[in-house]
C-alpha cells in the first residue's frame, strides 16, 4: 500500500532524519553506556565479593597461621565460628600443607552458586629466623604452613545484580525518552530555518526565480537563504537576458529565414538562371528560371556538366562550357576573383534554342553559374535594327515618294493640260486618259510610301477595340472558308487610338491570316487585359495593356522569312501584296506606343499578337 | 723457549704449595654482608694468611680433602653450615664466628671453640631489672639453649628476678608454651634459639606480648620493628675481631682455646623501640635507639 504523500515527505526531511538519527544514536549510546556500566557494575560485585573473600580469607589465613601451625583445632574452630558467620560465608574450611583438614565449619550444597576462594597460610614473611635475624638483610621468602578455604554464596549477589540491570535500564530509557523529546523540541526550532530555505529552493526550482527565502535567522541556513536569494536576483536577470537573447535570436533566425526565402524569391523571380553546384558537380540549388525555361529540377540527381551537355546540343558549346567551368574550378578553393562569361546556345524546355551567356564563379566554395537569357534582347535588337532600317526606308521612301509625288504631280499636271487640247474623240485622248490613271495610282503608291515613311500622325481617339476588331476581321473572311471566334476579356480596356489606323492594322493580319488558310481554318481572335511590369521583354513601357491576340491554323512562317515579315516590300505572295502591309502595321502599332509580335510553327499556324497601351480611366470613363 | 716452558712448568708445581702456605682457613657459609662484616673484623686483627671458601659456590665442598691437602693451621668457621662442616675437622682448631648452633647436644669436641652469638645474660637480666620485671617467660630447648638458661637461671635467682621456663622439643610447642605463661609474666625473653624462635612462630611473641602488654626482649634489630621492646644488638665487626683474638691465641699455641665455649661476645649494644615502651608506661636508658 503506498505511503500518503505527507509521510514521504515527512520521513524524508531533513528534520525528521536528524530526528532519526539523533534518536537512534542516544539510543545505541544509551544502550552502550547502560551495557558498559551494567557489565562495570556485575564485575564490579563480582570482584567486590571475590575481593571481600579474599580479603576475609586472607584476614584468616593471617589470623590461623599461628594455630594452623600449632594444629590447634580447637583454636582454629573457634576462629573460622566467628568468621561463617559473616553474611553470605557459606563455609570454612582450614587445612594444613598436606591436605589435612584440621577445622571446617557451614556448609554450602555442592549445586549452589558459590564462590570459593583457597588462600595459603604463610609463615609471617615478616618474621624472621633467629639466623636471618643476624645475618641477611633480606628476609626470607615465606613457606606455605596450611590453606584456607572459604566459599561465599553467590545467590544473593545474583539478585542483586537482577534489581540493578533493571533499575539501569528503566533508567536509560527513561533518559533516552526524555533526551529523544528535548532533541524533538529543540530540532524543531533549530530546523525552522531549514524549512524557509528549503521552501525557497523549491519554489526557485519551479523557475519562480522571483521569490524569495523569508530569513529567520543569521545562522548559517540564514546565510545560505540570503546566498540564494542573491543566486535567485541573479538567475531572474539571466533568465530576463535569457528570454531577451532567445526572443532576438528567434527574430534573427526568422529574418534569416525571410532573408532566405526573400533571396530565393529574388532569385527565383530573377529573368536570369542561377545555380550553384558542389566542387563534386552535383547541383543544389537551380532558380525558378531554370526550371521554368529549361526544365531544371534543383532535386535533380544529376551534376551541372551532365545538365549542360543535355541542354547544349552543340558539341563545341559543351566543350567550351566544360572548359570554362573546369578553369574556374581548378581555383585552390578561395572565391574566384575572375568571372569567366561565355556565349552559348541551349535548348529550351519548348525545344527553342535561346541564346544564353554563361558566367561561372566560385562563392564559398561553391561553383555558382550564371546564365542570362539574350535571346529576347537579340530579338528586340534586331527588331530595333529592322526598326532603324524601316525609319531609314521610311525616310528614303518618304524622300523618294515626295521627290516622285512632285514629279507626278508634274507629268498629271502637263498630261491634264494637254487633254484639254484635245477632243475627246482624239485617238490619244485615251492614251492620255491611261496616262492619267497609271499617274494616279504612282501617285497612290507613293502616297502609300509617304504613309508608310511617316507612319501618319495618328487622331487618337478612345476606341473599344472589340467592335473594330470585329469589324476589320469580318471584312477579311467574308466570302472565305475561314471560320473566326473572338473571345473578348470582360471588362476590356478601352485604347487611345486612331481607329482607322487600327482598322488597317487589323485588317492586314486578318487578310494574312485568311491567306494562309486558302483550304479554310479557324481564325481566333482574342482580346485581353494585360499588365506588362517594368523591363519587360516586349521593351515597353510598364503599365496596363490590351492585348490582341490573331491566331490561324495556317501554314505557319518559314524559319528563313522570319525575320523579313515586317521588312517593306517583302512578301511571299508577290502576286497579290505589295509587301508592305506588315510593315504598315508595325509602323501604326509602333505609333501608338505599342508592339507587335508573332509566333509560328510551321505546318500549324501563326499567332500574332499586339499589345496596346490601355487608356487610362478618369471618372468620366467608362 | 725452553727457559718459557721449564719456568711455566715449576710455576704449576710450585703454585699449588704456595697455595698450600696459609694459616687460616676461612670458612664462610654463603655470601652474606653480616658474615662479610665479622671477616672484616677478623682480619684487621689477625694478620694471619687465609684462604677464603664460601660454601654456597661449591656444590660439594670436601672440606675433609682440603685440610688435608692444604693443611692449614686454623679454621675460621663462619655461620652454621660452616660450622657443621667444620665439626668433621678433628685435628686442627675450629673457631666458629657467627653461628648459632654452637651446642649440639653433644659433648662439644676439644678443638672447637669461637664466640658465640648469645649476649650474656646479665645484660638481659639488668635490662629487667631497670625495667621493674621481676617475671620473665623464656621458651627454649634445653638441647640447645640449655647452657645459656641453666647460667641465667642462676644469674636471675641472685637478682631477685623468676625466670618462667618452659621447655620445648618443637616449634608447633611454642604457641602453647606462650599462652601457658598468659598471666604469668611480666616480660617475655626470646632467645636465639633455633627451636624456640621460629619464622613461623616468631610472631607468635610477639602477639603474645602485645595481648598481654608487656614487653618483649629479643636479640637481633630485626625484631624491633616486629615488635620487641628492647633488643641486645650484637657488632660483627667486634664479633670477627674477638675471633681474631682467639685466632691469634690458637696460632700461637698451635691448639684451641681452653676457655669456656662459646665465648660470649665482647660488645652488645642495646636497642629499645621507644614507641613500645611508651605504650607500655616502660623508661629505661639505652646506648643506641632505632
Amino acid at each position: 500500500m503506498p505511503k500518503p504523500p505527507s509521510t514521504q515527505k515527512l520521513f524524508a526531511s531533513f528534520q525528521f532524519k536528524l530526528f532519526l538519527v539523533f534518536t537512534l544514536l542516544t539510543l545505541v549510546m544509551t544502550s552502550v553506556l547502560s551495557i558498559i556500566y551494567i557489565t562495570n557494575q556485575i564485575k564490579e560485585k563480582r570482584n567486590h565479593a571475590d575481593e571481600s573473600v579474599d580479603l576475609l580469607s586472607r584476614q584468616l589465613a593471617v589470623s590461623v597461621r599461628l594455630p594452623l601451625y600449632a594444629e590447634n583445632n580447637l583454636l582454629l574452630a573457634q576462629i573460622i565460628e566467628e568468621v561463617v558467620k559473616t553474611p553470605e560465608i557459606g563455609k570454612i574450611v582450614i587445612s594444613t600443607r598436606d591436605g589435612r583438614v584440621l577445622a571446617q565449619a557451614g556448609s554450602l550444597s555442592e549445586s549452589a552458586d558459590k564462590l570459593v576462594k583457597t588462600t595459603a597460610v604463610d609463615s609471617n614473611p615478616m618474621a624472621l629466623s633467629p639466623e636471618t635475624a643476624i645475618t641477611a638483610e633480606n628476609p626470607e621468602a615465606a613457606v606455605v604452613i596450611g590453606y584456607v578455604r572459604l566459599e561465599r554464596d553467590m545467590g544473593g549477589l545474583k539478585s542483586m545484580i537482577r534489581n540493578m540491570v533493571i533499575n539501569v535500564t528503566v533508567i536509560s530509557l527513561l533518559f533516552w525518552l526524555s533526551v529523544t523529546v528535548l532533541c524533538f523540541l529543540v530540532l524543531r526550532k533549530v530546523t525552522s530555518s531549514f524549512n524557509a530555505l528549503v521552501h525557497g529552493v523549491e519554489k526557485m526550482c519551479l523557475g519562480d526565480y522571483q521569490s524569495r527565502i523569508s530569513i529567520v535567522s543569521r545562522d548559517e541556513p540564514g546565510r545560505v537563504g540570503m546566498a540564494i536569494n542573491q543566486l535567485a536576483e541573479t538567475l531572474w536577470q539571466r533568465e530576463e537576458e535569457n528570454q531577451r537573447l532567445h526572443s532576438k535570436l528567434i527574430q534573427a533566425e526568422q529574418m534569416a529565414r525571410e532573408n532566405e526565402r526573400s533571396i530565393k524569391n529574388l532569385l527565383d523571380s530573377l529573368p536570369v538562371g542561377i545555380i550553384w553546384s558542389g566542387r563534386d558537380g552535383k547541383i543544389q540549388y537551380a532558380n525558378n528560371f531554370l526550371v521554368e525555361r529549361f526544365g531544371l529540377d534543383s532535386n535533380a540527381a544529376c551534376t551541372a556538366p551532365e545538365w549542360f551537355k543535355r541542354v547544349t546540343p552543340d558539341e563545341e558549346n559543351v566543350r567550351r562550357i566544360t572548359e570554362s567551368r573546369s578553369a574556374v574550378m581548378l581555383e585552390d578553393g578561395e572565391d574566384c576573383a575572375g568571372i569567366i562569361s561565355y556565349e552559348a546556345r541551349m535548348t529550351a524546355t519548348d525545344g527553342s534554342e535561346r541564346s544564353i551567356i554563361l558566367s561561372t564563379r566560385t562563392i564559398n566554395n561553391k561553383i555558382v553559374d550564371l546564365l542570362i537569357d539574350v535571346t529576347d534582347r537579340e530579338l528586340l535588337q534586331n527588331q530595333l535594327l529592322k526598326i532603324a532600317k524601316l525609319e531609314s526606308l521610311g525616310v528614303l521612301a518618304a524622300g523618294i515618294a515626295h521627290n516622285f509625288n512632285n514629279v507626278l504631280t508634274g507629268v498629271m499636271g502637263y498630261i491634264t493640260y494637254a487633254q484639254k487640247f484635245l477632243e475627246n474623240s482624239h485617238k490619244s485622248f485615251e492614251p492620255l486618259e491611261l496616262a492619267v490613271s497609271a499617274s494616279q495610282r504612282a501617285a497612290e503608291l507613293a502616297k502609300q510610301l509617304m504613309a508608310f515613311a511617316r507612319g501618319g500622325a495618328p487622331d487618337k481617339k478612345p476606341v473599344a477595340l472589340e467592335k473594330l476588331v470585329m469589324e476589320s476581321t469580318l471584312l477579311a473572311v467574308i466570302g472565305t472558308q475561314t471560320h473566326h471566334s473572338l473571345q473578348v476579356a470582360p471588362q476590356l480596356h478601352m485604347v487611345n487610338a486612331d481607329a482607322s489606323q487600327l482598322h488597317q492594322a487589323f485588317s492586314c493580319i486578318a487578310i494574312n491570316a485568311v491567306q494562309s488558310m486558302p483550304s479554310g481554318g479557324r481564325l481566333i481572335i482574342r482580346l485581353d487585359n494585360c499588365r506588362l511590369e517594368a523591363g519587360n521583354n516586349l521593351g515597353l513601357p510598364r503599365g496596363e495593356y490590351v492585348e490582341i491576340l490573331f491566331e490561324d491554323q495556317g501554314g505557319g512562317i518559314p524559319e528563313e522569312n522570319r525575320k523579313n515579315i515586317f521588312v517593306p516590300y517583302f512578301t511571299t505572295k508577290a502576286n497579290v501584296g505589295s509587301g508592305l502591309g506588315l510593315a504598315t502595321t508595325h509602323t501604326i502599332i509602333s505609333g501608338h506606343g505599342g508592339t507587335i509580335t508573332f509566333r509560328s510553327i510551321v505546318g500549324e499556324g501563326t499567332t500574332f499578337t499586339i499589345y496596346l497601351p490601355a487608356l487610362e480611366k478618369t471618372d468620366n470613363q467608362p | 723457549m725452553r727457559r718459557f716452558m721449564l719456568l711455566i712448568l715449576a710455576f704449576a708445581i710450585l703454585l699449588p704449595s704456595l697455595a698450600q702456605a696459609y694459616d687460616v682457613l676461612v670458612l664462610q657459609s654463603r655470601r652474606d654482608p653480616a658474615y662479610e662484616e665479622a671477616l672484616r673484623g677478623f682480619k684487621a686483627v689477625s694478620n694471619a694468611s687465609q684462604r677464603l671458601l664460601v660454601m654456597s659456590d661449591y656444590a660439594e665442598l670436601d672440606l675433609v680433602r682440603i685440610v688435608r691437602e692444604e693443611r692449614p693451621r686454623l679454621i675460621l668457621a663462619v655461620g652454621d653450615n660452616a660450622l657443621s662442616a667444620a665439626r668433621k675437622i678433628r685435628q686442627i682448631p675450629v673457631i666458629s664466628l657467627m653461628a648459632l648452633g654452637v651446642h649440639t647436644g653433644t659433648s662439644q669436641p676439644s678443638n672447637l671453640t669461637g664466640v658465640g652469638m648469645y649476649v650474656s645474660p646479665e645484660q638481659y637480666l639488668n635490662l629487667f631489672r631497670q625495667m621493674k620485671i621481676s617475671k620473665v617467660g623464656v621458651i627454649y630447648n634445653p638441647v640447645k639453649s640449655g647452657w645459656y638458661v641453666r647460667e641465667a637461671y642462676q644469674a636471675a635467682h641472685r637478682m631477685g628476678i623468676n625466670l618462667v621456663l618452659r621447655e620445648i622439643s618443637s616449634p608447633r610447642d611454642i604457641l602453647s608454651s606462650l599462652y601457658s605463661m598468659t598471666g604469668k609474666v611480666d616480660a617475655l625473653w626470646m632467645l636465639p634459639d633455633t627451636t624456640a624462635v621460629t619464622r613461623e612462630t616468631a610472631e607468635g611473641y610477639f602477639r603474645f606480648a602485645q595481648s598481654q602488654s608487656i614487653p618483649l626482649i629479643s636479640f637481633a634489630n630485626a625484631y624491633l620493628g616486629l615488635g620487641a621492646a628492647a633488643v641486645f644488638d650484637l657488632d660483627r665487626y667486634e664479633l670477627g675481631r674477638q675471633a681474631a683474638g682467639i685466632a691469634t691465641r690458637v696460632l700461637d699455641d698451635s691448639k684451641a682455646d681452653s676457655g669456656p665455649y662459646p665465648l660470649y661476645p665482647r660488645k652488645s649494644m642495646l636497642k629499645t623501640n621507644p614507641a613500645i615502651l611508651r605504650n607500655l608506661g616502660i623508661m629505661i636508658s639505652s646506648s643506641s635507639n632505632d
